[in-house]
């Protein structure tokens, strides 16, 4: 029957957008977990400073590409400018890290509801982007599928970064073992540096293209950690590949349960976390 | 090795969660020290009738940060052009207004509020804006004999069946149910509608608007086919919406702020919005969500939305408020804005009744009852027995803008008001003494009869 096809297909569909979504915020948090240790709560801020900065870039330039531009490199400066000057200060003492990742979490966000206020905001779609398209009998927003595009290159850019090239190598290295990086000669500081300003420039790419998604609102970088830590726990820290499986499942459970299931929208999204701390804390892909 | 690794990653996650629990605690006990927001407004100086009486003391708490913010700052924005336009001083007593920030926590709420009441004795609350905070501080009013002029907490219950117990809260607003009761009987009668599917929040906001709206639709023959509910904060309403039935007439939708905005989005792009009609409470299209979406007019013309509110009503005044409203802040204004200007107004009649006097806390509260303000922004709003407001409610259908209908008005779209029913009360047309017999409002109730 058609409309069987058509239920699991759009599920499908819409399923791999959320998760794309998801992926990009969620592969960065998962890199610097894996790497240096630390859970940076302040990415979720990251993310909603990025979909600020598109929107207020947007209003001013009327272009859609430079918003993206814009959402993400601020965002991976303040990344770079957080590990050089405050996290390094701290290096092994990672709940002291934790709780200076709070501390630049709230002022983030107060200074963002000071800059822009309550209102929600949401970035344009161009015009090539917006609208949707129908699927045998069934329609879906074009940008559903772009952000879907979107997460299959980055993923497919961050495996090659990961498996084919030695800077690759040498974050491989440093998850499993940072003390032996450290005693063949490698400055890890610069690695630690790459990747807390990359990890920081995906969440602000991850905020830009959501700032056209879901919006942006005080509130939303709380859901998106949430959400960044599900990935991670259920993908393995440190592990992309694990983050891309985790990003696209987790994007899949929700819509199908919550359109079979509606009433368990939080339990059918907790319940494989439960089940993956309680029985594999590793995540999918984790490293032990 | 793998298990010290192991037991490493659970207590990192340990503290994660700890972490992300724990904050909104931390950001209390970081704000309990100190005095966050405290502001003495300035003095009014054109007023030469300098009378000798002492300031009035205005505790106005809301959420001015959190996930609320939105809501709470456009209350405070109404409220302080209130105190603008009456330069500080209302029936001859000076305000001196104290703000507390309730953060949208229920706990930090009643904090402020004790701390507004206990240490800086005020004669008046104003504010409040989640319904979680709804009976936490209604009981703390009644018990410490404050009067708290309410003009956004909605749960119908506080002046319903908890109305023998109140003495000092005063709604100025409206219940959750109200507006929606004559819109289940518009949308049977002129809409034509038999079936409908409701989506709304999941919490006792949601629940209680959905319900007044299930009620008479179905009193009049309607059927609500189903019922979906979902959390707040929900990122992606495309497997709720693709679960709805295709054969209903249209969807009834209780959402606002950030949510409405994502939900009308989705609405329109899996194609709904040509196939299944919106209609719903005020919040699904009110002001600050027809600004905040990337909207395009098949997103959101047609809606219709039940409000004792619609900032382009031709009344004269609601024209000469929204008029001078845009001119002053730039913004069209919403029901948030109105409901706390509404507030103020009434703050000032229940002053000029007793003459500026506040001495006698229960006095003044009493004084509320039957006050009626015919051009308050809303339109003719009067305040009832159980200290709850009856009000025109208006039945607004969401057009494009081809003039603006108030000066300075610049949105795309207006609330354009197609149906207007006087004097509605939380009781709509039901008996009182009846309506409180049947069951409360709820999650479950009215059941599901399709």
């Amino acid at each position: 029957m058609a409309t069987d096809i058509s239920f699991w297909l759009s599920q499908l569909l819409n399923g791999l957008a959320l998760g794309a979504l998801l992926f990009l915020v969620g592969s960065g948090f998962s890199l610097i977990m894996g790497l240096m240790g630390i859970v940076n709560l302040a990415h979720g801020a990251f993310y909603l400073l990025g979909a600020y900065l598109a929107i207020a870039l947007y209003e001013l330039l009327d272009n859609f590409v430079l918003a993206l531009l814009a959402g993400a490199i601020p965002v991976l400066a303040l990344g770079m400018g957080v590990e050089r000057y405050m996290l390094r200060r701290f290096r092994g003492q990672e709940l002291v890290q934790v709780l200076l990742t709070i501390g630049i979490w709230i002022v983030l966000a107060d200074m963002m509801l000071a800059i822009w206020g309550g209102d929600v905001r949401t970035l344009p779609r161009p015009s090539m982007l917006a609208g949707s398209v129908g699927i045998i009998d069934f329609r879906i927003g074009v940008y559903r599928l772009f952000l879907i595009a979107v997460g299959v290159v980055v993923g497919l850019g961050l495996w090659f970064f990961e498996s084919r090239t030695s800077l690759g190598a040498v974050v491989r290295a440093g998850v499993d073992d940072e003390e032996m990086v450290r005693g063949v000669g490698i400055n890890i500081d610069k690695v630690f540096l790459a990747m807390v300003a990359f990890g920081a420039g995906l969440a602000g790419a991850g905020g830009a293209l959501g700032g056209a998604f879901l919006g942006a609102f005080p509130g939303l970088d709380g859901d998106i950690l949430l959400y960044s830590i599900i990935v991670v726990i259920v993908g393995g820290r440190g592990s992309l590949v694990g983050a891309a499986i985790a990003a696209a499942s987790i994007g899949l459970v929700w819509n199908v349960s919550n359109a079979l299931f509606p009433e368990f929208t939080y339990f059918s999204l907790f319940a494989p976390v439960a089940l993956f701390l309680a029985f594999r804390p590793r995540g999918l892909l984790g490293r032990t | 090795m793998a298990d010290i690794a192991r037991r490493e990653f659970i207590k990192k996650g340990f503290y994660a969660s700890a972490a992300v629990l724990g904050t909104p605690l931390l950001l209390q006990a970081c704000a309990d020290g100190e005095v966050v927001s405290t502001t003495t407004l300035p003095v009014g100086t054109t007023v030469p009738d300098t009378t000798t009486a002492a300031p009035l003391k205005v505790g106005y708490f809301t959420a001015l940060t959190g996930p609320l913010a939105l809501g709470g700052g456009e209350q405070k924005l109404g409220w302080d052009f209130f105190v603008e336009e009456r330069q500080g001083q209302v029936s001859g007593r000076l305000l001196e207004v104290v703000v507390e920030d309730t953060e949208g926590n229920p706990e930090v709420a009643l904090t402020k509020v004790r701390k507004l009441v206990q240490q800086d004795a005020v004669d008046v609350l104003i504010g409040g804006l989640s319904a979680a905070i709804g009976l936490p501080v209604f009981e703390f009013v009644n018990e410490n004999e404050v009067p708290w002029v309410s003009p956004s907490i909605a749960n119908d219950q506080l002046t319903q069946r908890l109305a023998g117990q109140n003495r000092f809260m005063i709604r100025t607003g409206y219940t959750a149910s109200q507006q929606n009761h004559p819109l289940g009987e518009w949308a049977y009668d002129e809409l034509g509608y038999r079936n409908v599917v409701t989506i709304g929040f999941d919490f006792p906001f949601g629940w209680e608007q959905v319900a007044g709206f299930q009620r008479t639709f179905e009193g009049r023959g309607g059927t609500v086919v189903n019922k979906i509910w979902t959390e707040l904060g929900t990122p992606d309403y495309s497997p709720f919406l693709s679960g709805i039935d295709r054969d209903a007439d249209a969807v009834f939708a209780a959402y606002s702020s950030a949510s409405a905005v994502s939900f009308l989005q989705q609405y329109q792009e899996v194609g709904l919005r040509n196939e299944l009609p919106l209609i719903g409470p005020f919040g699904l299209t009110y002001e600050s969500v027809l600004r905040g979406g990337d909207f395009t007019d098949d997103h959101v013309v047609g809606i219709h939305t039940a409000s004792r509110f619609s900032a382009v009503h031709p009344q004269v005044s609601t024209r000469d408020w929204a008029t001078r409203f845009i001119a002053e802040t730039g913004d069209e204004p919403a029901d948030t804005m109105a409901d706390a200007y509404t507030a103020g107004r009434f703050l000032e009649a229940a002053l000029e009744k007793t003459g500026g006097d506040t001495s006698d806390a229960g006095a003044f509260a009493d004084a509320f009852i039957g006050l009626r303000i015919d051009d308050s922004p809303l339109g003719p709003i009067e305040i009832d027995e159980d200290r709850n407001p009856v009000f025109n409610v208006y039945i607004r259908r969401t057009s494009s803008v081809e003039e603006p209908p108030v000066p300075g008005y610049e949105l795309p779209w207006m609330n354009e008001v197609v149906e207007t029913f006087e004097g509605v009360s939380q009781y709509w047309t039901f008996d009182k003494g009846e309506y409180l017999e049947e069951p409360a409002y709820g999650r479950d109730y009215p059941p599901v009869s399709g």
